[in-house]
C-alpha cells in the first residue's frame, strides 16, 4: 500500500505534498510508487476535485470517505474551512506486482530483500491496505486526516502563514503527517 | 406508386460524401482549378482543419509520389468532418440531413430523478448526424438483407464494371432507404423513420459466420472459427491505424504546421476516427446462432431478362437458398423472406417481353417481386447523367484492409469509385424502398405480432411463468449437475437453440423489434430470454440477451426512478460483460456491448456519464482493445466528461478535471504511437479545460505533473516539425508564465513550462524515433 497526501488550496495549487507507504504488518513506510505513478498521482488527485466539489454540499461530515476511484487508485478526502481540501490517493500493492517488482530490483540495493518478503506478505485480508473500502480502512483514514487536520489548523496560526493559498514549508508540520501516517496507516 | 411520392424526390441514399470526395480528388489529382462548390467547403469557416489538409495534398502527393487515388479510400475520415449543411457540387443525387443537434447530451439528468425527462433518446436528435453513435447503433442493428443472383445477372452488373456482381451496385442503397417509412408497433401505433435503412450482403458468403463452440470441436477440420475470435478488432485496429497514418502523412508535406495544432476535440461532432473504429467493428458483426441480426430477414434472388428460361432459373436459386452448399446453417430460419426482381436490360432486351415475364413471375411466385430496369453499359465520370457510386459505409474492416494494401502495394492502382447512371440510381431506390415498405417491413410486423401472440405472450403469461418455475425447480438438482444437456431444455447439446424452438422464436421476434425500433416489445421479450438462458446456462446467449436489454432500456423512454434504473442497467451489462469475456471468451461482444453501452449511457447524461465512464476504465484494464483503440477510447472519455454541464457559475458536478486528465492519457497514448496530430488535439482539448476552471491554474502548480506534460507538449511539437522545413518561428510559441505571489494568478493557462533538465534528457528519443520513420519508404521522392 503506497499513499500519497497532498493539500489542495481552493484554487486547486498544492500546499503540501507528502508521499509515504505504509507502516503497518511490516511495511516500512517507503513509497512504492512507480516513476510513471508519480506524474499521474497528481493528474488523478487533481482530477478527483471535481468529485469532491460536488460531493461537499451533499454529505454533512468533513470526512468525505472514498470518493473516487481510477483503475486502482483510490481517493479519500477530507474537506476543512475555507475550502482546502485534504486528499489522500492509496494504491494497494496488489495492483501492480510486476511493476513493483520491478522497481524494487532496480534499486534492489536500497530495499533489503527482508522488506521485499515482507511486503509481499503484508497482502492479507486483515491489513489496512488490503481493502481500501473496509470499514476498518475508513475508520484508519479518518483519523489520519482528523490528526492532520489538527496539525494543519495550528501549522496555519503560524503569523508568517497567509491561508489558505500558501505553500505549507514547516518541517516540523511534514515531521507529524509523516508520524500520524506511520501511526494509522 | 407510393404515397411519399413527393419527399421520394430530395432525400436518397446517394448521399454527398463521394460527391464531395469526387470533388476534391479532382483537385488531387492535378490540374483542374478547384471546382467552386469544393473550395467553399474547404474554405469555410466552419470547416475543420483537418478537411482544410486536403488543400495541401497536392503538395504531399507531388513530393511523396504516393497515388492520389488512395486518398479516396481514407475519405471516410476526411471527410466526415465537413458539415453536412455546406454547399456542394449541385446535383440531384446530393441531399444531406442538415440538421444538426448543437448538443448531443442531454441537459436534463435522467438519473437525478428529474421525472418530467422521459423522452426516449431518440427525440433528442442525437441520431439524426451519420458520425454520431447512437446513429451509428441505429444503422448496425438493422435487417439484412441476403442477395443471390444468377450468372446473367452477374454479368450484366460485371459489364457495368461492378465485379463483385449484384450485391455491390445494392449495398450503398440499402444504408438509407429513401423517404419515410411506416413502422407499426405492437400496439398498433405507426410511427414514421426517416432514416430507416437495409443491409445488404451477399448470400452465400459465410466470411463473419461464427459457429458456436462446441460445434467446432465437433468438426476438427473447420478451425477457422478459433481463429476468427480475435480478428474483427484487430483487422478494426489495423484499418483505424492506416487512416490515422495516412492523416500524419497528408500532414508532413503541408506547409504551415499551425492547422492542426490549433483545434482541440470536438464535443458535439463524433471524433471521425472514433466513428470509424465503432463502425468497423459494428460492420463485422459475425453470424451467429446467439442472435439473429446478422440472419437475414429476406433473400432477394434475381434473374435478369437475358435468362433464356427464367422461372426455372428463380426456381433454382429458390432451391439453392433451401437445400444449397451455399445455405446457412442449420440455426438460422430457413423461413425467410423471399423476394424476386427481374432486371431487364434497358439497352438490350425488349420492355414488352420483360414485362409480359415480369407479369408471369407474379403469377407464379407472389407478390413480392420487383422489375428493376438497369442500363448494361458502364458509365463513365464524363458521362452527363452519371453519378459515382459511394463506397459503402458498412464495409468490412477487412475489406477495407485489403483495399488499402492494393493501394499500397499495386503499381497501377486506379481510384476504385465507380460511377452508374442516374436512371439506374433512381431505379435502385424505387426498388428498395418498394421492397422494404411493401414487403419487408409487413413481413416482419407480421411475424412479431404472430410470435408474439403464440409464444411471447404464453411464456409472459401466468402459466407460462410457472412452466419456466417448474422446470426451474422440479429438475433442479439433476439438471444442474448434467449442465446444459438436461432434457428439459431446449438448448441443443452442440450449442444454439433449433431455429424453431420458443427460445430461438422469442430470440428473433425481440431482435425485429429492435430493428424496428419499438424498445418496449423488445426490452420485455429480451428480459425474459434473459432468466430462460440463464437457466439453461446458454450463456453466449444469456450475454447476447443481457447486452440488447441493456440497450433497449437505454435508448426507449424512461419512466422507472434514477436510482432502480442504473442498477438495472449496470446488473444487466456486468451479466453481459462477464458472460462475454469470462464465460465465453467472446471477446468481440465484450467489446461491442460495453462500447455501445458506454456511448448510450454519456448520451443519457447526468450520472450516466460517471457509469460511462467507469465501463469505458473497465474495458481498458480488461485490454480489450489494440493500442489505437484504448487511445481513442481514452480520448473518447475526455469527450464523455466534458460533456457533463455542470450547475451554476462555478460549474459545481461538471468533470472538467477529469476530462483533461484523460485528455493527457489521450495524448500520452498518441504520442506513444507517434500519432502527432491526435496527440495535439488531446494536449489542447486538455488546456482547454484547465483553462476553464476556477481556479484558472490547471495542473501547473503540481511540479511533477506539469513537467510530464511539457515534455509531452514538446515530444508532440517535434514529431509534428519532423519534416517540416519552417523554421523556430513556426512554433507555438511558449509563453512565459507570470508567477503572482497574489492569489489571483494569471490568466495564462500554458502549459509550457520552461524544462527541467532532467525531462529533456528523456524526451530526446521521440522525435529520434519518428525521424527515422520519416525517412521511411514514403519519405522516398523527397527532396
Amino acid at each position: 500500500m503506497s499513499y500519497y497526501f497532498a493539500i489542495l488550496s481552493p484554487l486547486d495549487t498544492p500546499l503540501f505534498e507528502h508521499e509515504f507507504g505504509t507502516s503497518k504488518s511490516g511495511g516500512d513506510g517507503q513509497p512504492r510508487f512507480t516513476e510513471q505513478a508519480r506524474h499521474l498521482n497528481q493528474f488523478i488527485l487533481h482530477s478527483s476535485l471535481d468529485i469532491v466539489e460536488e460531493l461537499q454540499w451533499t454529505n454533512g461530515q468533513l470526512y468525505l470517505k472514498v470518493i473516487d476511484k481510477f483503475f486502482q487508485n483510490y481517493i479519500s478526502a477530507f474537506v476543512t474551512a475555507s475550502n482546502v481540501k485534504f486528499l489522500l490517493l492509496h494504491q494497494p500493492t496488489t495492483s501492480v506486482p510486476t511493476a513493483n517488482a520491478n522497481a524494487n530490483a532496480a534499486n534492489g540495493a536500497v530495499v533489503p530483500n527482508t522488506a521485499q518478503a515482507a511486503a509481499s506478505s503484508r497482502v492479507n485480508s486483515t491489513s489496512v491496505g488490503a481493502n481500501p473500502t473496509s470499514p476498518q480502512t475508513e475508520e484508519a483514514i479518518k483519523n489520519f486526516m482528523n490528526e492532520v487536520y489538527e496539525n494543519y489548523v495550528k501549522a496555519i496560526m503560524s503569523p508568517f502563514y497567509k491561508a489558505p493559498n500558501m505553500e505549507i514549508r514547516s518541517p516540523i508540520f511534514r515531521q507529524r503527517v509523516a508520524a500520524a501516517g506511520r501511526k494509522y496507516l | 406508386m407510393q404515397p411519399h411520392e413527393d419527399a421520394v424526390q430530395t432525400p436518397s441514399p446517394v448521399q454527398s460524401p463521394p460527391l464531395a470526395a469526387s470533388s476534391i480528388m479532382r483537385s488531387l489529382s492535378g490540374s483542374q482549378k478547384p471546382r467552386p462548390g469544393a473550395s467553399s467547403i474547404l474554405s469555410s469557416p466552419t470547416t475543420d482543419p483537418l478537411s482544410q489538409l486536403e488543400f495541401s495534398l497536392p503538395i504531399r502527393t507531388n513530393s511523396t509520389g504516393r497515388r492520389p487515388q488512395s486518398a479516396s479510400l481514407f475519405r471516410s475520415t476526411i471527410l466526415n468532418n465537413t458539415p453536412p449543411g455546406s454547399p456542394r457540387d449541385a446535383s440531384p443525387a446530393s441531399t444531406i440531413r442538415s440538421t444538426r443537434s448543437p448538443s448531443r447530451t442531454m441537459t436534463g439528468s435522467i438519473f437525478a430523478g428529474t421525472a418530467g425527462f422521459k423522452a426516449s433518446l431518440l427525440d433528442t436528435g442525437a441520431a439524426d448526424s451519420p458520425g454520431d453513435p447512437l446513429n451509428l447503433v441505429l444503422k448496425s442493428f438493422v435487417p439484412h438483407v441476403a442477395i443471390h443472383a444468377s450468372e446473367d445477372v452477374d454479368d450484366l452488373v460485371n459489364a457495368k464494371g461492378f465485379q463483385k456482381g449484384l450485391w455491390e451496385i445494392l449495398r450503398p442503397f440499402g444504408e438509407r432507404v429513401m423517404g419515410k417509412v411506416n413502422v407499426r408497433d405492437s400496439n398498433g401505433v405507426s410511427r414514421a423513420w426517416e432514416d430507416f435503412s437495409l443491409r445488404f450482403t451477399k448470400f452465400g458468403d459465410h466470411s463473419n459466420l461464427q459457429m458456436p463452440d462446441s460445434m467446432d470441436a465437433l468438426n476438427g477440420s473447420e478451425k477457422q472459427g478459433g481463429k476468427r475470435k480475435e480478428s474483427p478488432t484487430m483487422d478494426v485496429e489495423k484499418v483505424v491505424e492506416r487512416h490515422l497514418r495516412f492523416a500524419e502523412e497528408a500532414f508532413r508535406g503541408t506547409v504551415e504546421p499551425q492547422t492542426p495544432t490549433r483545434m482541440g476535440l470536438d464535443v458535439d461532432a463524433t471524433s471521425p476516427y472514433y466513428a470509424l473504429y465503432l463502425r468497423r467493428l459494428l460492420s463485422g458483426m459475425p453470424l451467429t446462432p446467439h442472435e439473429s441480426f446478422t440472419h437475414p430477414v429476406a433473400c432477394v434472388m434475381a434473374i435478369s431478362s437475358r435468362n433464356p428460361n427464367p422461372i426455372e432459373a428463380l426456381h433454382r436459386l429458390y432451391t439453392e437458398t433451401r437445400e444449397g452448399e451455399k445455405r446457412y446453417p442449420v440455426w438460422v430460419d430457413g423461413e425467410y423472406l423471399r423476394y424476386y426482381i427481374l432486371v431487364h436490360d434497358e439497352e438490350n432486351s425488349d420492355i414488352s417481353k420483360s414485362m409480359a415475364l415480369f407479369e408471369q413471375m407474379k403469377r407464379n411466385f407472389g407478390l413480392h417481386c420487383h422489375l428493376l430496369r438497369l442500363r448494361s453499359s458502364e458509365s463513365a465520370e464524363t458521362d452527363d447523367d452519371s453519378i459515382p457510386l459511394p463506397r459503402s459505409d458498412w464495409m468490412t474492416a477487412a475489406e477495407e484492409l485489403a483495399d488499402i494494401e492494393e493501394s499500397e502495394t499495386k503499381e497501377d492502382f486506379e481510384d476504385p469509385t465507380r460511377h452508374i447512371f442516374e436512371s439506374d440510381a433512381t431505379a435502385i431506390r424505387t426498388f428498395v424502398r418498394e421492397m422494404a415498405t411493401q414487403s419487408l417491413i409487413p413481413t416482419m410486423e407480421r411475424n412479431i405480432s404472430v410470435w408474439n401472440d403464440q409464444v411471447a405472450s404464453k411464456r409472459k403469461g401466468i402459466s407460462g411463468r410457472f412452466m419456466s418455475l417448474s422446470k426451474r425447480w422440479a429438475f433442479g438438482s439433476s439438471s444442474r449437475s448434467s449442465g446444459i444437456a438436461s432434457s428439459s431444455s431446449n438448448y441443443d447439446a452442440s450449442g444454439f437453440y433449433r431455429p424453431d424452438s420458443p427460445e430461438a422464436i422469442m430470440r428473433r421476434l425481440a431482435d425485429f423489434a429492435f430493428m424496428l425500433r419499438d424498445w418496449k416489445l423488445a426490452m420485455s421479450t429480451y428480459d425474459l430470454l434473459r432468466t430462460d438462458f440463464q437457466n439453461d446456462k446458454a450463456w453466449k446467449y444469456h450475454a447476447a440477451a443481457n447486452e440488447m436489454a441493456a440497450f433497449a432500456l437505454l435508448i426507449m423512454p424512461q419512466n422507472m426512478s434514477s436510482k432502480t434504473r442504473i442498477e438495472t442497467i449496470n446488473h444487466m451489462l456486468d451479466n453481459a460483460f462477464y458472460s462475454y469475456q469470462t464465460r465465453c471468451n467472446s471477446l468481440y461482444g465484450a467489446t461491442r456491448c460495453i462500447v455501445l453501452a458506454l456511448e448510450l449511457l454519456r448520451l443519457r447524461g447526468g450520472s450516466g456519464i460517471d457509469e460511462a465512464v467507469r465501463w469505458g476504465i473497465k474495458v481498458l484494464e480488461s485490454r480489450l482493445m489494440g493500442k489505437i483503440g484504448d487511445a481513442l477510447l481514452k480520448e473518447r472519455m475526455a469527450i464523455c466528461y466534458a460533456s457533463k454541464s455542470g450547475a451554476g457559475s462555478q460549474a459545481w458536478g461538471s468533470r472538467r478535471r477529469k476530462s483533461a486528465l484523460w485528455s493527457v492519457l489521450g495524448a500520452e497514448a498518441w504520442v506513444a504511437q507517434e500519432k502527432y496530430i491526435q496527440a495535439q488535439k488531446c494536449l489542447n482539448e486538455a488546456r482547454k479545460m484547465y483553462s476553464l476552471l476556477p481556479g484558472e491554474n490547471g495542473i501547473q502548480r503540481f511540479e511533477v505533473a506539469s513537467d510530464f506534460l511539457a515534455m509531452l507538449n514538446d515530444q508532440v511539437k517535434r514529431g509534428l516539425q519532423v519534416d517540416l522545413l519552417g523554421p523556430e518561428e513556426n512554433m507555438i510559441d511558449v509563453e512565459e508564465e507570470t508567477f503572482d505571489n497574489d492569489d489571483r494568478r494569471t490568466r495564462r493557462t500554458s502549459m509550457i513550462n520552461p524544462l527541467g533538465g532532467a525531462t529533456a534528457a528523456g524526451m530526446e528519443m521521440a522525435p529520434l524515433q519518428s525521424q527515422g520513420d520519416a525517412s521511411g519508404p514514403s519519405k522516398d521522392g523527397f527532396g
